[in-house]
């Protein structure tokens, strides 16, 4: 049986996206059959994570009733299957976000997982991602303004008939003014699917040439290992021992990185003295 | 080397000297928790106009009227809502035969918005002061939905 999940937040940069590319990832990584949406109509961010933002057919053609649901299907990643939004303005002024729903469940039975990644807000297209989904898992980080956006989503989604099943905590430094997860949980009433720590590596898969998810780029980083515990957690799958440490760096390979390191450096001098 | 002595020293001072001075703020939790609870609604009751009440509040709208599909008034939160009934199944039907199927008939009025909304056979108007999306207007209809089945069950049971 499918389990459609939407990814919300309320607030924007929690990292709503990064979750719900890399969750799906590691879903992918445990056999599971995942489509990942982007049900971010306006902005296409897990487009942008996933590196196709510039696919042919999107949601946008899809929502305006210009094309098949299948034909906006791609491969990703680790055999997710995606659906990007598209960045035209134009067309995103003319789609209408109601359909998302109709949409998502012509295709929804042949996955094991339909992951939408929710735009940032409470507006009418947060709404029709909510809507879209069975259940929806509420992002945030440890601090109140994040918390008290995340307290709104729950309500409207409550209100609209979609039903929250969790809490991700995203970007935990373990320091001291950090709202505990304990204290969050009492709150919203919810229990806590992952604890991802912040992790620098998340930020560096954006800064690549082609941009990658960090279970792609670094599968044995803090996040990396945060996230695959929250997908088996999601699906009650198990993992392996050796997936959940991190990957020890030998003598040479840490001494290789730091001259890695220095090489990048002097390069980036050399490129800021010609310019 | 130096640089990481130094980040080494900095992180021993601030533990020591207790630099971090970031606390839990609990007084922002407090005002969170007392939103949240003004955010708990009852719709398990038995009765249609507590149901409406809550709804009501749950939807933010000042009132819901329900029709049939034949004029005849179902429900309404405001006790009375006859005239309104016939009206608006006749504007829905004239919408219909000379204009277009409608999902929802949002009129903008002074200070408040009527929405006519089709759903299951019934015709739902409701006021608010703001506009609701169809998305709302379908969950909201789908509660009263429930309800009366709900309701339908319990008379046939008894």
């Amino acid at each position: 049986m499918v389990r459609i999940i939407t990814i919300a937040s309320g607030k924007g940069g929690v990292g709503k996206t990064t979750i719900t590319a890399n969750l799906g990832i590691a879903l992918a990584q445990m056999k599971f059959r995942v489509l990942l949406v982007d049900a971010d109509v306006a902005m296409a961010n897990l487009s942008l994570l996933l590196g196709m933002q510039s696919s042919p057919i999107t949601l946008h053609d899809v929502l305006l009733g210009e094309s098949n649901v299948h034909d906006a299907i791609y491969d990703g990643p680790s055999g997710i299957n995606f659906i990007p939004s598209g960045l035209s303005m134009e067309s995103y002024r003319r789609v209408d976000p109601e359909r998302l729903e109709a949409v998502i469940r012509q295709v929804a039975d042949n996955y094991d997982f339909v992951l939408l990644d929710a735009p940032a807000g409470i507006e009418k297209t947060v709404m029709a991602a909510l809507a879209a989904a069975d259940e929806v898992l509420l992002v945030t980080m440890p601090n109140s303004p994040s918390i008290a956006d995340v307290l709104k989503t729950k309500i409207v989604s409550q209100r609209i008939g979609s039903n929250p099943i969790g809490i991700i905590l995203n970007f935990l430094r373990g320091e001291k003014g950090e709202i505990s997860d304990e204290d969050i949980m009492k709150m919203l009433e919810l229990p806590v699917y992952g604890l991802i720590p912040y992790d620098g590596e998340v930020r560096k898969s954006y800064m690549q040439e082609s941009v990658s998810p960090v279970l792609i780029r670094k599968p044995h980083s803090p996040a990396s290992i945060a996230i695959k515990k929250m997908a088996a957690k999601l699906s009650g799958a198990k993992l392996e021992a050796g997936q959940l440490k991190p990957k020890k760096q030998g003598f040479f390979a840490r001494l290789f990185s730091i001259f890695k390191k220095k090489k990048k450096a002097s390069a980036v001098e050399i490129k800021n003295q010609t310019m | 080397m130096i640089s990481r002595i130094g980040m080494l020293f900095r992180m021993v001072a601030a533990s020591i000297l207790d630099m971090d001075d970031t606390t839990v703020p609990y007084e922002q939790l407090e005002m969170l928790n007392d939103f949240l609870s003004r955010h708990r609604f009852d719709l398990s009751g038995e009765d249609m106009n507590t149901l409406l009440a809550e709804l009501k509040k749950k939807h933010l709208v000042d009132s819901i009227t329900v029709v049939s599909s034949e004029g005849e008034l179902v429900v309404s939160s405001e006790g009375n809502g006859h005239d309104e009934a016939s009206s608006a199944n006749m504007l829905l039907r004239f919408i219909d035969s000379e204009l277009a199927t409608p999902e929802s008939v949002l009129i903008k009025g002074v200070g408040s918005w009527f929405m006519l909304f089709p759903f299951n056979g019934k015709t739902y108007i409701v006021r608010a002061p703001s506009s609701l999306s169809n998305i709302e207007l379908k969950a909201l209809a789908k509660e009263i939905e429930s309800f009366m089945v709900k309701t339908i069950k319990v008379k046939q049971g008894s």
